[in-house]
């Protein structure tokens, strides 16, 4: 399932990425009657209520929804393992601190961080990602702290230092490793759930802005003409369950290949 | 009256050609692969093996309690002649499992549900299968916790299993399989997650209560010492397969099969030997999946010739009670 | 117990006080100049230095920090700067909107969750399972907004079964029948990604729970499949189910700013959403403050219900 699942995510990436080159129409201009229904004329998935070509528009947004999940993941996660580590291998007083902090953010339902950072914020593709990075970094640091005091206590650091390795060495050689690994796994279901709700934000008009097409925009602009045109709304949503799913199963996948013992779970 | 009627001189467990499979990615385990005994009425049969021989997935074979990817493929197992794998699911739970037949289990420590009381676990076997109120049976539930040897019972009928020691959940295990008065009691390793004091204490009391029942005993172990001071009968497996079966005087005089030979050797050296040389059984035991032909023991035994690769050993007789399934035991060669 | 509860409380208080202070900050971390956004670009210096005065903007951080407290403490939110009312009198009717819709949404996804659960690890591996977890999967994954506006189209405007929005009011007008009537909708979008998280914890914990030792042990005593299922399992699975459950109605809380707005459901979040769009911080900070408060609380029940579930936690601490 998985292997389908990263062949489906490499297509969406290759597709969007040659956005440019194959999309049959212009994703900004008008090509058919407001509102067409899809497999009509020129236009494969019917057109938007401005008449420009869905299927043009959903490969277009396919980038920035990719770019809203995967960037502020990813450098959360940098973050993250930064903070993460340095509160579970330092410890005392400083671990105390840094994670206090961080329950802080947890009195918040993360959806809610992201709205109200995004919303203070002037709106734009950027201000989806800032929302979703600082959003997440709470969840991924603590999951990075446990890991890392578990690891630290393992006996195989130990023996590491009764045999004299710098610390240095314990870190990047033997901590780094043994903790990148889960948070990885964590990281990439994250992807699909992030994109999600960057697309929300967008949707709410706290993200990107008309007339850039976005999976979450064109679902919003859809949604005034839901009547008379609901493949605006559908095609794009279908789009991100879609893709959203891929890396739920990616991330099951890495997950099984990391650890044997979860298998069949 | 001159005859009691309900005295049944036959044995009260007689399980025939049992074949207990597990259906794995990467093949059949042929886990127990046609294995015959009888439990004689009032008696103890020890199962003695290395782990993965058979030995507690033909316990709970006995108690229907193999899941899947687990079946099993042939055979009978007769409870005074009723054959239990005939029997729905319902009917075994309602009539057979803790009612007539108890199971103590391994590890105590895993065995008894951290959410429920002791008393409540204890007493389930009356509530199920007399159809006491929880309020009704304590009473008799705090007897038998008594019984098994849990001081202060009444009190600690309310306690949580992690409020108990190892060797007290064994007791209270033991109070659970024993609450209906089972005439067949099985122990699967009953001692082996317990210190060496309480395991002399457990045998004990176990070997009272089968007298006291007037039940007869399944005990399955790697201990040939629990063996010795325990059974009646001896049955050794190994990889699926009954190598040796006799009584426990046949088996420790004149052990036939070089498995049982080997067995019975580590325990000799251990105890003579203080240079810590003992005898061991080299190799690792078989895990039958997909077993190839011939004997499977071979690998790992001494004596091994031309026809254990090629044939398979069958139990044949080598005194009155006495059966062993070893090529060199075949007086026909 | 007691002491479990009692320290559970204490350890709350220096969350709010940092939740207290962030909320604070969303004043000063806006872009912008805040008199810009009450008086307009064209405001002559005179009137922006008396705003500033006014709103104590002057002074330094900590000081303004305390006043603010202080007023909150005594349940005063400030003054909304678009409707030049007094928050908490706008926002605490809305609140309650929120709260019914929420309530409304967690007792569907915990129903529809832990039932859907339940029948897959009772059929575990089966046709039925496959299906069952799979549906719940894609809801899981589906935006909560999209799947809001798929219900109107089916529901509403193609077959016309139920009223998309028009809630103005819950509390005057329609009556109990048509508070129900416009909550079916709002509600069952909100629920279901969540019971397809309830779905799926119910069913890894009852068959990670089925494997142990203990219920191979009441099987041997005679106890049937379903008592197992429905009584012993069921207190073992119980902490993980519930903990998801709680993080699931905060997950609720946030997510309702989308069913909301598509709703026009007269409630906290579309009233965050707007006053969000209008800058309206004081009634953003009241909204927020409200939020993590009803968040923290649940987190706090959840814990407490946990420890009072679980013999280890519960025995053990009365004993002090």
């Amino acid at each position: 399932m998985s292997l389908v699942a990263v062949s489906f995510i490499f297509l969406v990436v290759l597709l969007c990425l040659l956005a440019p080159y194959i999309s049959p129409h212009d994703p900004f201009e008008a090509v058919a009657r407001r509102n067409t229904a899809p497999l009509t004329g020129n236009v494969f998935l019917g057109a938007d209520v401005d008449g420009r070509d869905i299927l043009t528009r959903l490969l277009w947004g396919g980038r920035i929804s990719l770019i809203t999940g995967v960037i502020p993941t990813v450098l959360a996660t940098a973050v993250s393992l930064l903070i993460g580590m340095s509160a579970g291998y330092v410890g005392g007083w400083f671990d105390q601190l840094l994670m206090r902090s961080l329950d802080i953010f947890f009195a918040f339902p993360l959806v809610l961080v992201a709205i109200v950072v995004a919303g203070v914020l002037t709106p734009g593709l950027f201000t989806v990602m800032i929302a979703i990075f600082i959003a997440l970094i709470p969840y991924i640091a603590r999951l990075v702290r446990t890991t890392t005091l578990s690891v630290k206590t393992q006996p195989f650091i130990e023996a590491a230092r009764a045999s004299g390795a710098r610390e240095s060495v314990i870190i990047f050689r033997y901590l780094l490793p043994n903790t990148v690994a889960p948070v990885t796994v964590y990281a990439t279901t994250l992807i699909g759930m992030m994109m999600v709700l960057g697309s929300a934000l967008s949707f709410l008009g706290l993200g990107v802005q008309p007339p850039t097409a976005d999976w979450g925009l064109m679902i919003s602009e859809g949604r005034t003409v839901l009547r008379r045109a609901p493949h605006a709304t559908i095609f794009p949503g279908i789009m991100i369950v879609l893709v959203a799913l891929a890396f739920g199963f990616i991330g099951d996948g890495l997950r099984d290949a990391m650890d044997p013992r979860l298998r069949s779970r | 009256m001159a005859c009691e009627p309900n005295v049944d001189y036959g044995p009260i467990l007689r399980v025939v050609g049992l074949k207990t499979y597990f259906h794995l990615r990467d093949g059949t385990l042929q886990a127990v692969d046609d294995v015959s005994f009888e439990v004689g009425t009032g008696k103890t049969l020890c199962i003695v093996g290395e782990s993965g021989s058979g030995k507690s997935v033909t316990a709970l074979s006995i108690m229907g309690l193999i899941d899947p990817p687990g079946r099993i493929e042939a055979g009978g197992i007769y409870h005074h002649g009723e054959d239990l794998l005939e029997l729905q699911e319902d009917e075994l739970e309602g009539r057979i499992r803790g009612n007539r037949i108890g199971m103590i289990f391994q590890d105590p420590m895993s065995s008894l549900n951290p959410s429920f009381t002791i008393g409540d676990q204890v007493a389930e076997g009356l509530v199920l299968h007399r159809g006491l109120t929880r309020n009704q049976a304590r009473q008799e539930t705090v007897d038998v916790l008594r019984l098994v040897g849990i001081p202060d019972a009444e009190a600690r009928y309310d306690l949580y299993p992690h409020q108990f020691s190892g060797g007290m959940r064994q007791r209270a295990m033991i109070a659970a399989a024993i609450i209906c008065e089972p005439d067949l009691l099985i122990a699967d390793e009953p001692t082996t997650a317990l210190d060496v004091t309480i395991q002399a204490q457990i045998l004990r009391l176990l070997a009272e209560l089968k007298d006291k029942l007037n039940s007869s005993l399944l005990m399955i172990t790697h201990d040939l010492g629990v063996v010795a001071s325990m059974a009646d009968d001896v049955l050794v497996m190994n990889a699926g397969k009954i190598v040796e079966s006799g009584t426990v005087e046949q088996m420790f005089d004149s052990p036939s099969h070089p498995y049982t030979q080997g067995l019975l050797n580590c325990v000799i050296d251990a105890e003579t030997q203080r240079d810590g040389s003992f005898e061991v059984i080299p190799g690792v035991p078989l895990v039958p999946i997909n077993p190839g032909r011939g004997c499977r023991f071979k690998d790992r035994c001494t004596r091994r010739f031309a026809r254990c690769n090629r044939e398979e050993p069958v139990l044949l007789p080598i005194e009155r009670g006495h059966y062993a399934a070893c090529h060199l035991c075949d007086s026909a060669t | 117990m007691g002491l479990y509860v009692l320290m559970r409380l204490i350890s709350v208080v220096p969350v709010l006080l940092g939740v207290s202070i962030l909320v604070f900050l969303l004043m000063h971390l806006a872009p912008g100049d805040v008199t810009s956004t009450l008086l307009g670009p064209m405001a002559s210096p005179d009137a922006r230095a008396a705003i500033r005065e006014r709103l104590g903007l002057d002074l330094s951080l900590f000081t303004q920090y305390w006043t603010w407290l202080t007023l909150v403490l005594q349940g005063d939110l400030g003054v909304s700067w678009v409707h030049r009312h007094e928050v908490a009198d706008l926002v605490l009717p809305k609140f309650f909107n929120t709260v019914i819709l929420a309530s409304a949404a967690a007792l569907i996804a915990y129903l529809v969750g832990f039932f859907a659960g339940f029948v897959a690890a009772s059929r575990a591996y089966s046709l039925s399972d496959r299906i069952l977890m799979g549906v719940m999967l894609i809801l899981g994954n589906t935006p909560l907004y999209w799947l809001g506006l798929i219900l109107v189209f089916l529901f509403a405007l193609t077959w016309r079964w139920l009223p998309a929005t028009g809630m103005v009011s819950v509390v005057d007008g329609g009556g109990v029948l048509d508070v129900l009537r416009h909550l079916i909708l709002p509600a069952t979008a909100s629920a279901l990604p969540s019971a397809a998280l309830v779905a799926r914890v119910t069913r890894a914990s009852y068959l990670e729970i089925l494997n142990q030792n203990y219920i191979r042990a009441a099987r041997s005593r005679g106890v049937p499949r379903g008592l197992i299922l429905r009584k012993h399992a069921l207190r073992n699975a119980a902490p993980a189910i519930l903990t998801v459950g709680g993080m699931e109605l905060g997950y609720l809380l946030g997510g309702v700013v989308f069913t909301e707005v598509i709703f026009a459901w007269p409630g906290a979040g579309n009233q965050l959403y707007s006053s969000i769009v209008g800058r309206d911080i004081p009634t953003v900070q009241g909204i927020v403050l409200l939020i993590a408060l009803a968040f923290v609380l649940i987190n706090l029940i959840v814990d407490v219900v946990n420890a009072y579930v679980d013999p280890r936690t519960r025995t053990a601490l009365s004993g002090y």
